[in-house]
This record gives C-alpha cells, sequence and structure tokens, in this order.
C-alpha cells in the first residue's frame, strides 16, 4: 500500500478515535443550531406590538396617527393632559410602554417628546418620528391648502430606488445579505483551518519531541510522512464538517417544520399594511429567517465552500507543518498560532468592505491572494459573480493550487531539513 | 562476504564536522561494534547509512552497488532516541511498522504472531503502548525494528533502559539472528555487551574512524602488554628487581609471603627478561598474560588521539 496512505489512516484513526474529535463533531452543530434558535426566539418576543399613549390635549392630530394599527407599535390617543408621574406609577396606564406628548408648540418648534419605561430602540423610535411627522404633515397640508388628501398622498410618495443587476436585475439589498451568508461560510473555513491546523503543527510537534519521527523516516521519506499527516487531519477535518452540515440541515427543517411553520413563508411577511413597507419596516426576525431559509442556496455555497475549504487548509497545514518541524517543544506551539493564522483573521475583518463592493479593488487583490482568498471568495461567491467576471474565481483557485504546490515542496524541505534537529 | 561499504564520508553541520574521511567494512553474517564518545559522530554515521541524512562527500554501497532509497527497507534501524505512538495498539503499531517497511498486511500478522509468542507479549497485543511498562515497551520498538527480517541491522544503544532479565533476552535474540545470517552494527557505550556479542569493532572519536578490527586482534595488538605475575618471596625486593624496565599497575597480597602482582612491559621487555629478572629474587609460582578489556581499547585508544593532537 503506498505510504502516504498509511500514514493517512493512521492519522485519520487516531483523529477519529479521538474523545475530543468526537465531542466537537456533534456539540459544533448544536452549539450553531442552539445559537440559531436563540436569535430566532429573541427576535420573537421583540415582536411583540409596543403600546404607545400619545397625549394630545389640542386634538392636533384630531385623534389618528396611523390609520390602522401596525403589528410592531400601537397607537392610542388620549385627548387630556397625562401626568408623567401618573404614567410612570398609575394603574391606568401600566399597559403603555411609551408616553408620546403633544403639545400647542409642535407646529412652531417641531418638537415632541416620547418617554419610555424600556427603551423602544432606534428602529421603533424612527417609526414613530415618521408617523408623527408624516401626520403633521398631512395637518399642515390641510391647513395651508385646499387641495384633496389625496393629492398630499400623491405629493409624499416616497421615492423608491430599486438598484438591481441590469443583466440579472438582481436586488441589491438581497445581494448585500447574501455576502453576510458567505462571510458565515468564510468564519467556518477560518476555524476549520484553525483548529485542524493547529493539530497538524501540534502533531509534527509530537512526533518530534517524543522522538517517535526517526523509527518512522528510517522506513518513510519525511515529506511522504508530511503529507500523509497533512492529509489524515485534513479528511478527519472533512468528515467533522459533513456532519456538521448534515446536522444543521436536519435541525434547521426541524426548527422550521415546527417552530416557525409561518414565518418562512414570503406571502406572510408581506401581510403589513402600506404604511409598513413604506417604512421599510420588515421585521427583524423575518428578513434573519429568510437569509437561513430562503436566501441561501446551500448546495452552491456548500460546494464552493469545499474547494476552498481543502485548497486553503492544504495551503496552511503545509505551513503549519513546516513550522512544526522546527519546534522541538509542544509547549512552544501556542505562540505560534495566532501568527500564522493572521491573514485569515485580517480577511474575515476586510469582508465588510468587500460586502459594500464585491468587485472592487480590494475585493478582487484579496480574492488572489492565496492567503486571504479562500476567505474572500466565499463572500463574493455568495453576493454572485457576473459571468464575465467568473475568470476571477477560476484565476484564484489556480493561484491557490500553484501556492499550495510550491508551498508544499517548500514546506517539505524545511520538515526535512529539520524534523531530527532537537534544539 | 560483504554487506556494506563506507567510502570517504565527510558530513559537516554547519561549522563543525560531524564526519571525517570514515571508511568502513561490514562482513554479513557478523557482529559489529560501533563504539565513540558522546558526540564522536557515531548517529550521524548510523543515520547516513540509514539515507536519513546525505553525506556531504562520499558513497555508501549496499551489497557492493551504491543504496538507493529503496534499499532502506532491507536495513532494521533502533535509533537511540525513539518513540512509540502510544495511543495506538500493540498489534496496530507493528502491522503500521511491518506495511510502511513494504510489507504485506498478511506477512506483518505472521510476523508479529511469531514474535509475540518469542518475546511473550501475545496478552499485551490489543493494549495501548501508553499503557505498557517501559520494558515491555522496549520490547515492541525492538521487535518493530526486525519485523521485516532485514538483512542488515543496525541497533543505536538497544540496552539502554532494560532491566537485566530483558536485556539478557535481546542479547540472546541478536544472537540467534547472527545465527541466521542477518549482519548487526551495534552501537553502545555497554562495553560487556560488546565484549561479549561483537567480532568486530569500529571506534569513532572526534569525528575520525580511530580504531577498526576484529576484537580478538585488537587485544593482541596492544603495544604495551599486560602479565600477571604470581610468587612467593619478599615484595620489596621484587619491586626492586625490576626497576624502570617494568610498571607495576597493581598488586594483591596472597598471605605467608606470597603476592600477585600486574605489571606492563617497558623498554621492549619481553617474558624471558621478565623471568631472566625476578627468578633470582622471588619463588615464581604462575606467569599470565592479561588481554586488556574492549573498555581498556576504548579508553587508550580515545586518550591516545587526544594526546597526539594535544602534542
Amino acid at each position: 500500500m503506498n505510504k502516504i496512505v498509511l500514514i493517512t489512516i493512521r492519522e485519520l484513526k487516531e483523529k477519529l478515535s479521538s474523545k475530543s474529535f468526537l465531542l466537537m463533531t456533534f456539540l459544533g452543530p448544536i452549539l450553531i443550531l442552539s445559537f440559531l434558535f436563540l436569535v430566532f426566539w429573541i427576535n420573537m418576543e421583540s415582536t411583540k406590538p409596543v403600546k404607545v399613549v400619545v397625549a394630545d390635549p389640542g386634538l392636533l392630530l384630531n385623534n389618528y396617527i396611523l390609520k390602522q394599527d401596525h403589528p410592531d407599535i400601537q397607537f392610542e390617543i388620549i385627548n387630556e393632559q397625562i401626568d408623567r408621574e401618573e404614567f410612570q406609577n398609575g394603574e391606568l396606564y401600566k399597559d403603555y410602554d411609551l408616553l408620546l406628548e403633544v403639545n400647542q408648540k409642535i407646529f412652531q418648534n417641531n418638537t415632541a417628546l416620547l418617554f419610555y419605561r424600556k427603551d423602544p430602540g432606534a428602529k421603533r423610535e424612527a417609526f414613530i418620528q415618521r408617523a408623527l411627522e408624516k401626520r403633521l404633515e398631512e395637518m399642515k397640508f390641510a391647513e395651508l391648502t385646499n387641495l384633496p388628501y389625496s393629492k398630499f398622498q400623491e405629493l409624499k410618495k416616497p421615492l423608491v430606488l430599486k438598484t438591481a443587476n441590469i443583466k440579472t436585475e438582481e436586488n441589491a439589498k438581497i445581494k448585500r445579505m447574501s455576502g453576510w451568508v458567505g462571510w458565515f461560510f468564510s468564519v467556518i473555513i477560518f476555524l476549520f483551518i484553525f483548529i485542524f491546523g493547529f493539530q497538524v503543527l501540534r502533531g509534527v510537534t509530537e512526533e518530534k519531541s517524543n522522538r517517535i519521527v526517526e523509527v518512522i523516516v528510517s522506513a518513510v521519506k519525511p515529506v511522504k510522512l508530511m503529507y500523509g499527516k497533512i492529509l489524515g487531519i485534513g479528511i478527519a477535518a472533512f468528515i467533522q464538517f459533513l456532519v456538521w452540515s448534515v446536522v444543521i440541515l436536519v435541525g434547521l427543517i426541524a426548527i422550521k417544520s415546527t417552530m416557525f411553520p409561518d414565518l418562512y413563508d414570503p406571502e406572510n411577511w408581506k401581510a403589513g399594511d402600506a404604511i409598513a413597507t413604506e417604512f421599510e419596516s420588515i421585521s427583524n426576525q423575518n428578513e434573519f429567517v429568510s437569509l437561513v431559509y430562503n436566501q441561501v442556496d446551500y448546495g452552491v455555497m456548500l460546494s464552493w465552500f469545499f474547494v476552498f475549504f481543502i485548497l486553503g487548509y492544504l495551503l496552511y497545514a503545509s505551513i503549519f507543518a513546516a513550522v512544526g518541524a522546527r519546534i522541538s517543544r509542544v509547549s512552544d506551539v501556542q505562540q505560534f498560532l495566532i501568527p500564522l493564522t493572521l491573514p485569515l483573521i485580517f480577511s474575515l475583518f476586510i469582508c465588510g468592505y468587500v460586502i459594500q463592493d464585491p468587485h472592487g479593488n480590494l475585493a478582487f487583490w484579496f480574492s488572489q491572494i492565496p492567503l486571504t482568498s479562500p476567505i474572500i471568495n466565499m463572500v463574493r461567491l455568495a453576493m454572485g459573480i457576473p459571468v464575465e467576471n467568473a475568470w476571477e474565481i477560476y484565476s484564484s483557485m489556480l493561484i491557490l493550487i500553484l501556492s499550495f504546490i510550491g508551498m508544499t515542496i517548500w514546506a517539505g524541505r524545511i520538515y526535512k531539513k529539520n524534523i531530527l534537529v532537537a534544539k | 562476504m560483504e554487506i556494506l561499504r563506507l567510502e570517504n564520508i565527510y558530513k559537516r553541520f554547519g561549522q563543525s564536522a560531524a564526519l571525517r574521511d570514515v571508511n568502513l567494512t561490514v562482513q554479513k553474517g557478523k557482529i559489529y561494534g560501533l563504539l565513540g564518545p558522546n558526540g564522536a559522530g557515531k548517529t550521524t554515521l548510523i543515520r547516513i547509512i540509514n539515507k536519513i541524512i546525505q553525506p556531504d562527500q562520499g558513497r555508501v554501497l549496499l551489497n557492493g552497488r551504491e543504496m538507493i532509497q529503496e534499499d532502506v527497507f532491507s536495513i532494521g534501524y533502533l535509533p537511540e532516541e525513539r518513540g512509540l505512538y502510544h495511543k495506538m495498539r500493540v498489534k496496530d503499531y507493528l502491522l503500521f511498522i511491518g506495511q510502511l517497511k513494504n510489507m504485506s498486511k498478511q506477512d506483518a500478522k505472521i510476523a508479529i504472531a511469531d514474535w509475540a509468542s518469542k518475546l511473550k507479549f501475545e496478552d499485551w497485543q490489543n493494549k495501548k503502548i501508553g499503557e505498557l511498562s517501559k520494558g515491555m515497551a522496549q520490547k515492541i520498538q525492538f521487535v518493530a525494528t526486525i519485523i521485516n527480517a532485514p538483512d542488515l541491522i543496525i541497533l543505536d544503544e538497544p540496552f539502554s533502559g532494560f532491566d537485566p532479565v530483558n536485556a539478557e533476552i535481546i542479547r540472546k535474540e541478536i544472537l540467534i539472528l547472527k545465527k541466521e545470517g542477518k549482519t548487526i552494527i551495534l552501537s553502545t557505550h555497554n562495553m560487556s555487551s560488546v565484549e561479549e556479542l561483537c567480532d568486530h569493532i569500529f571506534l569513532i572519536n572526534d569525528s575520525e574512524k580511530i580504531l577498526d578490527g576484529n576484537v580478538a586482534d585488537l587485544k593482541e595488538k596492544v603495544e604495551e602488554k599486560i602479565f600477571s605475575i604470581q610468587f612467593k618471596g619478599i615484595m620489596m625486593a621484587f619491586a626492586n628487581a625490576l626497576w624502570a624496565g617494568y610498571e607495576i599497575i597493581d598488586k594483591k597480597d596472597l598471605g605467608n609471603e606470597r603476592a600477585k602482582v600486574w605489571l606492563r612491559m617497558r623498554q621492549g621487555n619481553k617474558i624471558n627478561d621478565l623471568f631472566d629478572t625476578v627468578k633470582n629474587v622471588v619463588e615464581i609460582e604462575a606467569v599470565q598474560e592479561e588481554k586488556p578489556t574492549i573498555n581498556e581499547i576504548f579508553i587508550a585508544a580515545v586518550e591516545k588521539k587526544e594526546g597526539g593532537q594535544n602534542e
């Protein structure tokens, strides 16, 4: 049997039988699912409508702000002054979350006061502000002109700026959200390279420090030992990711069918009133659920993930192996981990810029540099690469493959030279 | 018949020379002792033979032709600093090593069963190596070295860490391997094992080979021979008679005016000269030539080399 295969099988068996590997294989996806469940649940909780009592003693608003209730915010107008102490402690207003004071001077100073028991959050505050502003404009319009209200609506109809790709008509906002999905896959690539690259580094140093390496290199070339180790640990990482993928997908289906049977249906989120769309008020919850269930093409993303994960892992694992061969003590391993993964950490940080401008210079060059391309390309791929730019992905893959080959040859030399040197 | 030949081997690590013009020839079916102080270059030489490192200059020939990588599988090598995969089971480890040494899985399994029976570790085959005692782990290392029945076996400090019982087991196995026609090179500091096992020794000191020969021949070739003489008479008179031509190394009072004295010949004196010198002073009971131990040869050779350099 080929010696690289023998060493690969040995490494793989050792990894697969390790308790920490088994624990991480099943604990990892459970943690991710728990996190997703938590996000869904917290978002659900936050969609309970907020009740606002509007104190309008001067009847300035003519008893309404919104013509009908909004699922997120409900207004009730009282045409009298509300004592703030009474609102804070009294029985009468205990069901209301916010107090909005509209006084006579509002037309002059354009100022209203909003008191809360619990901070309503920026988005709700903006909604209340826009709703009141809109109502006041309506009142002023009626006072200053004789035109019918429909003319005001016509005049105030907001401009919708729809940004889309001229060829694919793909929506730019959805595209940016998809970029974050790519970023999530990039984080997974980073985690796997970090964890399993570290195991290569540690494994090489352990073999060196416990002196098994001389026994093995008397029967096999050092470079083959290095390749076998990288492949064995890499296959273990691949298996772990496959288990993660299956468990997470099954978990997502289970959550979808049991906990949020209606929420993932786009028809249901469009049920809000006209103002809701105008105020860009698709809730956080629906955006997130939509992102998870409707906007991730798992087939495409997983395929590219495997390509960039494998190439990225092989490149980094070669570097880790070469560095591991130069270290004689296992206790020294830890300090090399962060410097070695710094390009990956840096890539994760610049992903935000890439999402804003996926075809800019920054995105292009960092998608070609082999140490950063596995991370950057996942984001670019999630956002979609135009056909005429497809060569960028292929050139990036080619550079990554050539770098991997070059790096393994270089790492092999370093490994061979240093593996028997004890310092 | 020659199995291994090293010609003009040079090796440097940075500024320091590890080996300088080392030549040696190894004949089939014999046990060779590779001796030398720490840092003399023994391990470097062994690693060159095993193609783990390359010489800067010189050739290594196996069975008359220059060695290629594949040839190392016909060499069994037990390094001085030898580790094990502690999480592996004994039989899985031996199977792994056997297959790495080009054995088929079936052949490796047969060899493992055979050695398990010989060295009595049948009951330990399914244990993890980390659970073994040090002695048992060393037996596993020894078996891993010879599992593929190599023609040439190189053992670097094979007895280090062994208790006397297990060391004896390994010693016997080495002699059995020799009987089977295997060639063995032992690198060791254990001079009693060299004395007992080796047919031939190479002595390396300060990167150079300074002694190469058959053990019996080397003992014969010692220039200043040591004799023991047992006599009846007065010790003082015996010592005065010797004068400058002989050097007393040691003496033992046997009682009743009898004594035994060990002495080294000086000024080209022979055994007959000794007789002539003392026959009228004491009554000679016995005279015997004391062969030097390998340890003495080793120390004498190293001291001579260092003395030569100092001059």
